[in-house]
């Protein structure tokens, strides 16, 4: 019987951990604005986002190795931050702990709340993948290589799921004509 | 936002998501639990998910009350004394038993650390290794945590398949902060912990009296990074660790009740040197009976060698694998053997499974995702992999079912040889939104563990239910 040895273990056989870990947080630090935008707006509440962003910083200094050398961290982290943002979605707690979402603050909420409702709603039900790929697109501004990289997939699947994600939104968010 | 162009869509989703955010310290605490993880392995963040309902709290105060009534009455509340055994002497280690190597044991070498606060009393284990010797002898390495979270470096064992753990001694002269260690078992006796220190100094120990007493090895300068045990024997490879220098790769073996240690033959050529992620060694060191696999993630083009011998003499194996930067291993008998491989670097990485049925000489694809788009030239998917990330780690059962864990995504099973994977039925959630283990192991196919820093868990049939099996007690941090 042979036990997989942990990775955690194995990487810290490298490096002084002080050394790499101001390093890590220095690169990572300029972008949990964007994790947390995006967690945000892949849970659509603020705590399940925070958790995921923290979950995925903690993920991200363990699977560091696992990056590859001369590589851009943002869409590595993001695709973290979104990877685990499914899994809240897909765990167990995300169904029997769900709690209020915080109030909208004051001041920075859209004039037409009904509009931002009709919104969140219809993202919300957009398929994982599709709002991924349109939060990291138009509310990340993300270009569509980085969205690519991010969603793991080619560019040109990453514009697909853009296209039909918007689709699907128009879809969701159109008003019925009313009747004659 | 119909027939809004992409920056309406924009500011669209900004007036519908950015009163959502969290408030504007919460980068900040990100940033200082982040610290807190990296700085060691007693300081986990430990965050609640979310809010707990009122009811819970009134019943915490209620009982932190209780708690301060009894110990004002003098009744004992108060942490108990680490059950550990006693320190073992640092004189009771034994000389070197390798003599045509260094005899100056590196352990000793290593700087007395600066120890966290030391805990009381082990309220639970963290594990970060754990080892099944049976269905029901098992160790397990991570870190030991009172209930004020003040952790070090803890062993545990257990007689009866998980149910309950008993904590034994840590060697004398380990680093007590270091917890990222691993631990490998032959029997309820017999155990060895390896790895390197936070110093990056060998560190490589062994109990033959169920923990009760630990005596470090000296296998020269370079870390052990594999351990595997089979046929009565031990085996230890080391490797380069951080030296910049081309080195061996050397394998040495000794029986499970002794230390006497004697190098095995020459690895070939192409499983030697440092491995391609310095530190992380892939593919591990396999045995089954008198026969033993040993993959090569190094810089050289990767590589498998397997010997017949029991180490004397290795033959290089075919890899079957286009693109594989990093190979996973797994063997449920001498004859049937599968392989993963994956390039890493973007995911869902593109990823492969063989089989084969003669020990690696020939190999079989059984499944392939991810290569019809992300590499050139392109080849079509065979069978159904299904996995959002890449894999870690293979461990195969039987003829038919294996489980390969995987990173950022759930560990996956086949049940039918390779052709088929399917997402399995662990508990993932608790891992933190993990999604999956950090490791996995089968002492049959019906008993199985896998643990991730929230714990341990047990199957008993075969992998379609888990239970929890807290080590010692429950991993504070986690619901």
């Amino acid at each position: 019987v042979s036990s997989l040895p942990s990775r955690t273990g194995a990487v810290d056989v490298v490096a002084s951990v002080d050394a790499a870990a101001a390093a890590f947080e220095a690169e990572l630090s300029p972008l949990l604005d964007d994790a947390l935008r995006l967690a945000t707006a892949m849970l659509l509440n603020a705590v399940d986002a925070e958790d995921a962003v923290q979950e995925a910083c903690l993920h991200a200094w363990r699977r560091r190795a696992n990056r590859r050398p001369d590589t851009d961290l943002r869409p590595w982290f993001l695709a973290i931050v979104a990877n685990r943002c499914r899994e809240a979605r897909r765990g167990r707690w995300w169904w029997l702990l769900r709690v209020a979402d915080p109030p909208i603050r004051s001041g920075v909420a859209s004039q037409d709340s009904a509009a931002v409702l009709d919104l969140r709603l219809a993202l919300s039900r957009l398929t994982y993948r599709r709002r991924l790929a349109v939060v990291l697109r138009y509310y990340l501004d993300l270009p569509y290589d980085a969205v690519a990289s991010a969603s793991g997939c080619s560019v040109d699947a990453a514009k697909a799921l853009v296209r039909r994600g918007t689709a699907d939104l128009e879809k969701a968010l159109r008003v019925p004509e009313p009747h004659p | 936002v119909t027939n809004r162009d992409d920056a309406e869509l924009g500011r669209s989703l900004h007036d519908a998501l950015d009163p959502s955010l969290p408030d504007s310290r919460a980068r900040q605490r990100v940033l200082v639990r982040l610290r807190g993880a990296m700085a060691g392995t007693g300081s986990r963040p430990r965050w609640r998910r979310h809010p707990l309902p009122a009811r819970v709290s009134g019943m915490a105060m209620a009982l932190s009350a209780v708690v301060i009534i009894v110990g004002a009455f003098g009744l004992g509340l108060s942490l108990r004394s680490r059950p550990h055994p006693a320190p073992i002497p640092a004189q009771s280690v034994p000389p070197a038993t390798v003599p045509p190597y260094p005899s100056k044991l590196p352990i000793s070498a290593v700087p007395s650390p600066t120890p966290l606060a030391t805990p009381a009393a082990i309220a639970y284990v963290s594990p970060n290794s754990v080892s099944f010797v049976s269905a029901t002898v098992g160790w397990a390495l991570g870190s030991g945590c009172d209930s004020q979270n003040r952790c070090e470096l803890s062993i545990a064992r257990t007689t009866n398949g998980g149910s309950a753990w008993s904590l034994v001694s840590i060697p004398p002269d380990a680093d007590p902060t270091n917890a990222s260690l691993q631990i490998s078992a032959s029997s309820a006796s017999d155990a060895w912990i390896w790895g390197a220190s936070s110093t990056n100094q060998p560190v490589f120990s062994a109990t033959h009296d169920g923990g009760r007493s630990w005596h470090g090895i000296n296998l020269g300068s370079a870390p052990v990074i594999a351990v595997a045990i089979a046929n009565g024997t031990v085996w230890a490879k080391t490797d380069c660790g951080s030296q910049s220098a081309p080195c061996g790769a050397r394998l040495l073996s000794s029986p499970v009740h002794s230390d006497v240690w004697t190098p095995l033959g020459p690895l070939p050529a192409a499983v030697q040197g440092p491995p391609v992620r310095s530190g992380t060694w892939f593919g591990g060191l396999i045995r089954f009976g008198g026969r033993a696999w040993i993959v090569g993630s190094n810089q050289l083009p990767n590589a498998i060698a397997r010997t017949d011998d029991n180490g004397h003499s290795w033959v290089s194996l075919s890899v079957p694998c286009d693109y594989g930067g990093e190979l996973y291993l797994g063997a449920s008998s001498m004859t049937h053997v599968m392989l993963a491989c994956t390039t890493g670097g973007a995911i869902p990485a593109p990823q492969e499974v063989f089989s084969s049925d003669d020990g690696g000489s020939h190999w079989t694809l059984r499944s392939r995702e991810g290569f019809s788009f992300q590499v050139t030239p392109t080849r079509p998917d065979v069978g159904h992999i299904g996995s959002g990330g890449f894999p870690i780690g293979l461990v195969v059962v039987d003829e038919n079912t294996a489980w390969m864990t995987q990173d950022r995504e759930d560990d996956l099973v086949t049940r039918d040889g390779g052709r088929t994977w399917a997402g399995a039925a662990l508990p993932q959630t608790v891992f933190g939104g993990g999604g999956g283990g950090e490791g996995l192991t089968f002492s049959d196919p019906l008993h199985g563990w896998i643990f991730a820093s929230a714990g341990v868990w047990h199957t008993t049939d075969g992998g379609l239910h888990w239970q929890y099996q807290p080590v010692i007690g429950r991993v504070g941090g986690y619901q």
